[in-house]
């Protein structure tokens, strides 16, 4: 299905933004960067998930511990925010230097540029896919109902790897010409965590900030991963609207600079 | 030019320019600056690589190309297999091209010697069946037996050429561009790639070489075409353009 819909969304952008006539490439880049990021590491893979866990019982001890925020399933509730975000952030910290990374391939081979954005969001992904089980298992343990609009947690979760590649992409192709934006991108995402209900609840939020929720790209996405995995009050439906309507918009862009810039992209490197 | 033989490659007129803007700023503070000073456009200082180049290679042909560091092969290397774009006039290519302008693209020191020969032909544009299918006789080639199941950060430089040679020899590409990697290995290795690349020539591959060494194309190609200032001087036999280009050296 997904491969369906990354076919026609190529179809429609009229460039091959998921390399599907290189899926063997694509493997290999992936399968390198997963054996070479936990090769000679003890604890390997599961660094990745006890990082975000760890996020998540800090913010645990600090609101509800020591602030005493009235919020019930509140661990649930971060750990199905901080995790996909944890995905999100590495993902485009990792995207941002990619193409500058590989500029001895880019400008000695010929490789389109996105492949590697692409794959580091793959990579990053992937990781996420496999903290699924911890997210709802420590879900149900701590008292969460299983139900069907759970299963909406994966919409979310594609809408999320579309926007991250999609801005990811665009990021590197900006790092090649401003280099300082290894600096900012720290900063930026920083506020853009705490711009996003994850440690805390899109109703919390006093009525004249609600406007920051419709500019963030990722907003939506995930108020909309709150509601499916804890079942509160709200409109799923919606969420996903935007979601998809967002990355489509991002898709969009990148699709503009990606044709702008390549040709000339390379001399630059 | 042979008239009888189907086109493989052909460039028409083909010019490139590259920006060497000094000026051109890469941080946020230096585009403030500029900008307070009042330079909102930066100055395109561009410098001609290339210039008006034109020729047909037609397949099986083993053409040498020719010319002083810096007149331009390798970024006439760069446009033919795709890498960059022309600024004017157009490249037309039939069938796949194996680029040997680096040995072992994208190896990575981490991964064993078959790992690596994977990614390699991967980004190289092969696809999984090539590979696979080509894989025994790239073992074989380059000679490393069962070091190609070891981690290659403990080979040596010459192991490590071997391989690469190897893969981008073994993946069947119709067109070979190859950027002087036969300078390197050992004597033995050079002779046994150099008979490699002669055998591809005689199975009917389209082979283009870059270099310095005026006996590689003596004895090796069919063609010459010389570069100089950035410009093509000459196109014919290999006897006349090796001496051009020694003329022009010396």
């Amino acid at each position: 299905m997904m491969l369906r819909l990354a076919a026609l969304t190529e179809w429609l952008l009229g460039f091959d933004a998921f390399c599907l006539g290189k899926k063997f490439l694509v493997y290999n880049l992936v399968d390198r960067n997963l054996k070479v990021k936990y090769r000679r590491s003890f604890l390997g893979f599961f660094w990745t998930i006890l990082n975000p866990l760890a996020m998540s019982a800090i913010y645990y001890f600090v609101f509800k511990v020591v602030m005493r925020v009235e919020k019930p399933h509140y661990l649930p509730f971060l750990l199905c925010g901080v995790l996909p975000w944890s995905f999100f952030a590495q993902s485009m910290g990792e995207s941002t230097e990619s193409i500058v990374a590989n500029q001895g391939l880019i400008t000695k081979i010929p490789i389109p540029i996105h492949v590697f954005p692409y794959v580091v969001t793959l990579t990053n992904f992937s990781t996420l896919l496999f903290a699924v089980p911890v997210i709802f298992g420590l879900s149900f343990l701590s008292g969460v109902a299983p139900s069907f609009d759970m299963l909406w947690v994966f919409y979310f979760f594609a809408a999320l790897l579309f926007l991250s590649y999609a801005f990811g992409t665009i990021l590197a192709i900006f790092y090649v010409y401003l280099r300082d934006l290894k600096h900012a991108i720290g900063l930026l995402l920083q506020i853009w965590l705490y711009a996003t209900p994850i440690i805390y609840d899109s109703s919390m939020i006093p009525e004249k900030y609600k406007w920051v929720l419709l500019i963030n790209p990722v907003g939506s996405i995930f108020e909309g991963i709150h509601e499916s995995m804890l079942g509160s009050k709200g409109n799923i439906l919606m969420h996903a609207l935007f979601s998809f309507i967002w990355c489509l918009i991002a898709l969009l862009v990148l699709r503009i600079t990606y044709s702008k810039l390549k040709s000339e992209l390379v001399e630059r490197l | 030019m042979k008239k009888n033989k189907e086109t493989v490659i052909s460039v028409n007129h083909l010019s490139k320019d590259f920006n060497f803007s000094n000026e051109r700023p890469t941080s946020l503070k230096s585009y403030m600056t500029q900008m307070m000073k009042g330079q909102f456009s930066f100055p395109h200082q561009t410098f001609k690589v290339l210039e008006d180049v034109s020729f047909e290679i037609g397949k099986g042909e083993f053409v040498g190309i020719m010319g002083k560091n810096g007149a331009g092969k390798s970024t006439l290397l760069k446009l033919i297999s795709g890498i960059y774009t022309p600024t004017s006039g157009t490249i037309k290519t039939e069938g796949v091209i194996a680029p040997l302008i680096e040995l072992g693209a994208g190896f990575h020191s981490e991964l064993t010697g078959i790992e690596n020969i994977y990614l390699n032909a991967s980004i190289l544009g092969f696809g999984k069946k090539v590979t696979e299918e080509a894989l025994p006789k790239i073992i074989e080639f380059s000679d490393l037996h069962e070091h190609v199941h070891r981690t290659i950060k403990n080979y040596s430089s010459g192991m490590l050429v071997r391989l690469g040679f190897s893969i981008a020899v073994h993946l069947d590409a119709p067109i070979l561009l190859v950027d002087e990697v036969l300078a390197v290995g050992d004597v033995n290795f050079q002779r046994k790639c150099i008979a490699k690349i002669e055998e591809l020539h005689k199975k009917g591959r389209t082979i283009i070489l870059i270099t310095h060494n005026p006996e590689a194309v003596r004895t090796h190609c069919n063609r010459c075409i010389v570069i100089d200032d950035h410009k093509k001087i000459f196109d014919g036999s290999p006897q006349e353009g090796v001496a051009i280009y020694e003329a022009k050296n010396a």
